[in-house]
């Protein structure tokens, strides 16, 4: 049998919220994500969305002609490479992609979400070959046990923990479903989502087992 | 089939002490991101099996892929070249096993 690579998305999306918003930039923070994102395609390379909410005297760009609600307006920003400024366009800049802020402050209102990860411990994929026992850890939890990604062996033996909460008693049926992945030698390549909690994905579109969320529950590293 | 695992940093000729290695791919542990949008952590089991100590891959890549980067590098580890060599990060031959590895780093702990 071979290796399979296993993936847990472990931390939710980073979000900030900018209500009342009053400048044409926004200035992301650690409430974010610590530490703030780095680089000026991180945007670009789909790290993150800025939204904003539907008003009237805002002004748009061609691109959003029509939308209202929740505008996902990440085509008209940048970020600074370091400091993780945005800086959204103005439509006079970029009457495509641009977005006008009101001159009523309180009448911006703008989010920022992840939509990558990219801080320690937002997920790891594990090689099924060092997943070393899996236990019942409660009527919604399954653990997944692997070797501990510091090395450690013999009487410094150090595990890996993972968590998976899924519906009441359903902790079979999430064990044959992963048992089901990890025997699969001719359909399965590559790495596969077990569950991923920042982009809502589940081992298998059905989720019979009803996956809800995943956490680390145990790390020596 | 054994399948190795190739990695080089930036020295050309690779070497000297730590410029390459070459890991079997059974010692693959885990992987994530490293702590920036620009890096990604490999582990192993230390390759000098002293069972107390572990070997890390530091990936550098473009901002904000590191999920991309991750699923590039199981496919890779996934494939069964004839001879079993995978290149993961070749800095020094300017070849890896995706097109947003910059650079990579070796770090025996």
């Amino acid at each position: 049998m071979r290796d399979k690579y296993l993936y847990f998305g472990l931390n939710a999306a980073g979000t900030e919220a900018f209500e009342n918003h009053t400048a044409q930039t926004l200035q992301l923070t650690t409430g974010f994500v610590n530490p703030i994102p780095v680089g000026t395609d991180y945007l670009a390379n789909g790290g993150a969305k800025v939204t904003v909410t539907y008003n009237a005297n805002h002004t748009y760009g061609t691109a959003y002609a029509g939308m209202t609600g929740e505008i996902d307006i990440t085509a008209g920003c940048t970020i600074h490479a370091a400091s993780a400024l945005i800086t959204i366009a103005t439509e006079a800049a970029d009457p495509v992609y641009g977005w006008t802020k009101s001159s009523t402050g309180s009448e911006n209102d703008l989010d920022v979400t992840q939509l990558k990860p990219y801080d320690a411990g937002d997920g790891y994929v594990y090689n099924s070959r060092y997943l070393t026992g899996v236990s019942v850890a409660g009527a919604t939890t399954t653990a997944l046990h692997f070797q501990g990604k510091t090395g450690d062996v013999g009487a410094t033996h150090d595990l890996d923990t993972i968590t998976v909460t899924h519906g009441s008693a359903k902790n079979k049926e999430f064990i044959q479903e992963l048992t089901d992945v990890i025997a699969d030698d001719n359909k399965v390549k590559g790495m596969v989502v077990v569950r991923d909690d920042m982009r809502d994905i589940n081992l298998s579109a059905q989720n019979a087992s009803v996956i809800a969320s995943v956490e680390q529950t145990a790390t020596a590293s | 089939m054994t399948k190795t695992l190739y990695f080089s940093i930036s020295n050309d000729p690779s070497d000297n002490a730590d410029d390459a290695l070459l890991i079997n791919a059974d010692r693959f542990i885990a992987m994530g991101p490293a702590g920036t949008t620009q890096t990604t952590a490999m582990y192993f089991l230390d390759r000098a099996n002293t069972g107390a100590a572990e070997t890390i891959i530091t990936l550098t890549h473009d901002a904000g892929r590191s999920i991309e980067v991750m699923e590039d590098v199981c496919e890779a580890m996934s494939s069964e070249p004839k001879d079993g060599f995978i290149v993961i990060a070749d800095e020094a031959g300017s070849d890896f096993c995706s097109p947003y590895i910059t650079a990579c780093v070796l770090t025996q702990l």
